[in-house]
C-alpha cells in the first residue's frame, strides 16, 4: 500500500514535482507515465526514500516514511532504469549482500530460484563489470526481489532486456501483483503500461493531469474517446489542461 | 588533410569547451584559490628542481652523470614495454570515438594520425615541464623543449608499437607469433644482450667502495660491444637531450629525428590490428572481460581485477549493516590484489637480499628491514587515509542505492567508517608487527619479549580509534565538500586539484591534531594526579582511549546527521 500526500519537491529554484497525491493498493499495478521532465523519476525517488520530500507525505505499507523510514524501505523495492551495482562483488555476492541488508534467513533457495528465474546461474560469479546491460538489469531485479517486497517501484523494467526477459518480466510482475504486491511502474512503453497496469497516473510538469484506468479518464475527456493510449497520452501531456 | 581538418575542429571545440567550463569554476573562490594555490606549490618544485645559476658547471656535471644511467633504465622500461604489453590499449579510442570516428568515412592511417595527434598536448606539457626544470643545462631552452619533445613522442610511438606487437602475439597464438617474427627476434636479441651488459654490472658491482668507483663501473660495463649494441637506439633517441654543448646538439639531432622518422613508418606499417584494438577499448565492459578468458579474471577499466574468496563469510541475518561492512572490505581486498599481490612478499624478500648482499651481515639487514616495516607503519597513519578509500569517499557514487536500503543512517555511517578503519589499522598492524617479529629474531629484542608484546598491544588498543578518528574527517569532507572530493578509487589529477588537496590536507591534518588534543590532556591530567608510574600510564592511556572513543561517538552522530540531509541530487548522483 502507497500513500503519497500533497508531494512537492523542488531543486533549488526548479519544482520537479508540484502537490501531488495519490494511492496505489496492494495488488494493484500503477503506471506513472509522463513525457521527459515530468517528475516520474523524482516521485519514484522519493518513494523508495533516496530523495526527501520538499512538502508532503509519503507511507508505504503503513510506515511513514519520514518517521520510520528503515521500516517503510525494508518493505519496498526500487529497481532503476539504470542499476548501479558494486565495483567487487559477483552477481552472487550482490544477491548474499542484500539478502543480509534485508534479514532475508532463507537467502540461498530464494536467490537459487532467481537465478534459475532469470537465467543468471552461468554468470554467478561474475563482476558487473563482465555482465551486459541486460544482465545487468537482470541482477537488479533478482536484487529487488529477493526479500519479497510489498511494494515494487520499477523505472523502465525493461530496459535492456531481451524479448524472453521482457516475456518473463511482465508474468514475474502479475505474478506478484497477483500475491498482494503493490506495483508502480514508470515508462515511456505505453504499450507495457497498457498491457500490466490496472490505473495510470500522468504527470506534466511536475503536477498531476489525470489518474484512474483509461476508460475512467476517458469518461473525463469526452473528446478522447475511442483512442488509444498513445493518442490519449499525447493529448493529456501535449495540451494545456 | 580533410581528415586532419576535421581532427582539428573537433580538438578546438574540446579545448574551448574545456576551457568555458575552467573558466567557469574558476569564478567560484573555492575553485580559484584552490587554482592559485596549486599553481604556487608548482612553481615551487619547479624552481626547487631548476639547475638554476649563471655557471653551467653543476647542471653539466648533473647531466653527465645522469646521461650515463638513462639509457640503462629507459632500455628496462622499453623491456617492460615489449615483456608485458605496457599501456595496453596505448593507441584504442574511446566509446564516443570508436562511435563517431571508427564508423565514420576515415582510414586507418587517419585513426592513428589522429590519436597521436591527441597525445600532443600532453606530450608538449611534459616537454615544457621538464625542459623548464632542467634550466642550468647547456643547451637553451627553446632548444630544449623541442629536444625533449622529441625524446617523449619517439618513446611514445615505441609504447604503441610496442604494445599492438605484444597484444597480436598474445592473443592471436602461434599465427601472432609468426606475423610478429622480426620484431620479436629482434627483441629478443636486445633483451638477451641486455641481461648480459646487467649481470656483468652487477659482478662488478661487487667491488665498488666509493661513488667515484661505482661511476667506473657503470661506464666500464657500458662500453662493451654487446652493450654498445643493445643501447644504441637508446643512445641516438637521448644523445640530443644530453648534449653537453650546441655543436653535439646539431651532430646528434639527425640521428634522433631519423630515429622518430622510422617509428612513425613503422608504427603505419603495423599490420596488428589497430582497428581491434580501438574496438576493444570501445566496448563495455563486459566485452573486454569476455576477451579474458579465464573466468577468474575480469578487467574495470584498466585493471585486471581477481574474485577471490571474501575476508569473512557473511551470514544472511544479523546486523544489517554488517553487510555493508563485508562489501567494502571485500572491495578492499579485491582491489589490493588486483595491483601486484606478489609484490608484497617478495618486495622486502629482495630488499633483504640486496642489503645482506651489500652489508654482508644478517642481522643488520634483517634490523634495517624491520625499520622499513615500523616506519612504513607509523607513515600509514598519514597516508594510510589518503590512499585507502572503501567508505564513503567510494560510495558516496552510488548515494541512491546506499539510501534506498533500509538502514539508518547511523548504521551506514559506522559501518563506513569501520570499513576503511579495520583495513588501516590491520595494514598498520601488520607492518608494526612484521617489523618487531623480526626485531626479537634477529636480535635487539631478542631479550625484551614481554616490553615488545606490551607495545604491540598497546598498537592494538590505540591505532583502530586513532585512525577512526582521522577517516571520519575525510569522510565528513566527502559528505560537507562533495566538488572537492574525488569519488571512486581513483584520485583526479591536475592544478587545481593539488591546490584543492594542499588546503584539505592542512584543514584535515589541524582537525586531526585537535582532535587528539583532547585524549592527550585527558591522559596528561591523570598521569599528574597520580604521577609517573606504570600502573599511571595504564589509566592514563585508558583515559586517552575512553576520550578519543567518545570523540569519534559524537563524529558518527554529527556526520549520520549530515548523511541524511544529504540529497543525491547535490554530489550530482542522480538525475532530476
Amino acid at each position: 500500500m502507497i500513500r503519497v500526500e500533497d508531494f512537492s519537491k523542488s531543486y533549488g529554484d526548479v519544482l520537479a514535482v508540484s502537490g501531488l497525491s495519490f494511492e496505489a493498493a496492494p495488488g494493484e499495478v500503477l503506471g506513472l507515465v509522463g513525457p521527459n521532465g515530468a517528475g516520474k523519476t523524482t516521485t519514484l525517488q522519493a518513494l523508495c526514500g533516496i530523495i526527501r520530500p520538499t512538502k508532503g507525505r509519503i507511507t508505504i505499507a503503513g510506515h511513514d516514511l519520514a518517521d520510520q523510514p528503515v521500516a517503510a524501505k525494508a518493505a519496498l523495492a526500487f529497481i532503476p532504469d539504470d542499476p548501479e551495482h558494486f565495483d567487487h562483488l559477483t552477481l552472487e555476492e550482490h544477491l548474499r549482500f542484500v539478502g543480509r541488508i534485508y534479514q532475508v534467513s532463507d537467502t540461498q533457495p530464494r536467490m537459487e530460484a532467481l537465478l534459475d528465474e532469470f537465467e543468471l546461474q552461468d554468470h554467478r560469479r561474475k563482476l558487473p563489470s563482465e555482465l551486459s546491460r541486460g544482465m545487468k538489469q537482470k541482477l537488479a531485479i533478482a536484487c529487488g526481489l529477493l526479500h519479497e517486497p510489498s511494494v515494487l517501484l520499477l523505472d523502465e523494467p525493461l530496459t535492456g532486456l531481451d524479448p524472453a526477459a521482457i516475456r518473463r518480466m511482465k508474468v514475474t510482475i502479475q505474478d506478484r501483483a497477483e500475491a498482494g504486491t503493490t506495483v508502480i511502474i514508470s515508462s515511456h512503453l505505453l504499450h507495457l503500461v497498457e498491457e500490466l497496469c490496472t490505473r495510470i497516473l500522468v504527470l506534466r510538469n511536475g503536477k498531476k493531469v489525470a489518474a484512474g484506468s483509461i476508460s475512467e479518464i476517458v469518461s473525463h475527456r469526452p473528446e478522447l474517446e475511442g483512442l488509444g493510449l498513445e493518442e490519449v497520452f499525447l493529448a493529456l501531456t501535449e495540451t494545456d489542461s | 588533410m580533410e581528415a586532419l581538418g576535421h581532427f582539428v575542429y573537433l580538438f578546438r571545440m574540446q579545448a574551448r569547451n574545456r576551457a568555458r567550463g575552467f573558466l567557469a569554476r574558476m569564478k567560484k573562490p573555492q575553485y580559484a584559490i584552490a587554482m592559485v594555490l596549486g599553481l604556487a606549490y608548482f612553481g615551487m618544485i619547479l624552481r626547487f628542481w631548476a639547475w638554476s645559476g649563471e655557471d653551467n658547471a653543476p647542471g653539466t656535471a648533473l647531466l653527465g652523470g645522469i646521461a650515463l644511467t638513462v639509457p640503462i633504465m629507459l632500455a628496462i622500461v622499453v623491456a617492460w614495454w615489449w615483456l608485458w604489453g605496457g599501456h595496453r590499449f596505448a593507441l584504442s579510442l574511446d566509446r564516443a570515438e570508436v562511435q563517431h570516428l571508427v564508423a565514420g568515412p576515415f582510414t586507418r592511417r587517419d585513426l592513428i594520425n589522429y590519436k597521436l595527434l591527441k597525445a600532443q598536448p600532453a606530450v608538449w606539457l611534459t616537454a615544457l615541464l621538464i625542459g623548464t626544470a632542467m634550466g642550468g643545462t647547456p643547451l637553451p631552452w627553446a632548444l630544449r623543449v623541442p629536444t625533449i619533445w622529441l625524446l617523449f613522442t619517439t618513446l611514445h610511438l615505441h609504447q604503441i608499437i610496442a604494445s599492438l606487437t605484444h597484444a597480436g602475439a598474445t592473443e592471436k597464438g602461434l599465427t601472432g607469433l609468426k606475423r610478429m617474427w622480426l620484431p620479436i627476434t629482434v627483441f629478443s636479441a636486445a633483451l638477451a644482450g641486455f641481461v648480459w651488459t646487467l649481470a656483468a654490472l652487477l659482478r662488478q658491482l661487487k667491488e665498488v667502495d666509493s661513488a667515484q668507483a661505482l661511476g667506473l663501473v657503470f661506464a666500464a660495463a657500458l662500453d662493451t660491444p654487446v652493450a654498445n649494441t643493445v643501447l644504441f637506439p637508446f643512445d641516438l633517441v637521448l644523445a640530443p637531450t644530453f648534449s653537453l654543448s650546441l655543436p653535439q646538439w646539431a651532430e646528434a639531432l639527425p640521428g634522433a629525428v631519423a630515429l622518430l622518422a622510422l617509428h612513425y613508418v613503422w608504427i603505419l606499417r603495423t599490420d596488428t590490428a589497430f582497428e581491434e584494438a580501438a574496438a576493444e577499448a570501445g566496448r563495455n565492459k563486459a566485452g573486454l572481460v569476455e576477451a579474458v578468458k579465464d573466468g577468474r579474471l575480469a578487467m574495470t577499466g584498466n585493471v585486471t581485477v581477481r574474485v577471490g574468496a571474501t575476508p569473512f563469510p557473511l551470514r544472511p541475518v544479523g546486523r544489517p549493516a554488517v553487510a555493508l561492512l563485508w562489501k567494502n572490505s571485500v572491495s578492499f581486498v579485491r582491489q589490493l590484489q588486483s595491483g601486484s599481490p606478489i609484490f608484497w612478499p617478495v618486495a622486502p624478500v629482495f630488499l633483504y637480499v640486496v642489503l645482506l648482499y651489500v652489508s654482508g651481515e644478517p642481522d643488520t639487514a634483517a634490523t634495517a628491514i624491520a625499520g622499513i616495516f615500523l616506519v612504513l607503519g607509523g607513515m600509514l597513519t598519514v597516508l594510510g587515509p589518503l590512499a585507502i578509500r572503501n567508505d564513503f569517499r567510494d560510495d558516496l557514487r552510488r548515494l541512491p542505492l546506499l539510501r534506498s536500503y533500509p538502514l539508518a543512517s547511523r548504521d551506514i555511517v559506522l559501518a563506513e567508517l569501520a570499513s576503511s578503519t579495520l583495513a588501516v589499522s590491520l595494514a598498520q598492524l601488520a607492518m608494526v608487527g612484521v617489523g618487531l617479529a623480526i626485531l626479537v629474531v634477529s636480535g635487539p629484542l631478542r631479550e625484551h619479549l614481554a616490553l615488545t608484546a606490551a607495545g604491540f598491544a598497546g598498537a592494538v588498543v590505540v591505532l583502530p580509534p586513532v585512525n577512526g578518528v582521522s577517516l571520519s574527517i575525510h569522510n565528513a569532507q566527502a559528505l560537507l565538500l562533495p566538488a572537492w572530493t574525488p569519488l571512486g578509487p581513483k584520485q583526479a589529477g591536475g592544478l587545481e586539484v593539488m591546490g584543492q588537496q594542499m588546503i584539505l590536507v592542512a584543514l584535515t591534518g589541524s582537525v586531526l591534531l585537535l582532535a587528539l588534543l583532547a585524549p592527550l590532556m585527558a591522559a596528561a591530567t591523570v598521569t599528574l594526579r597520580i604521577g609517573l608510574s606504570f600502573g599511571a600510564i595504564a589509566i592514563a592511556v585508558v583515559a586517552a582511549l575512553i576520550t578519543l572513543w567518545a570523540e569519534l561517538a559524537l563524529v558518527v552522530t554529527w556526520l549520520s546527521e549530515v548523511f541524511d540531509a544529504t540529497d543525491p541530487p547535490e554530489l550530482g548522483a542522480v538525475r532530476s
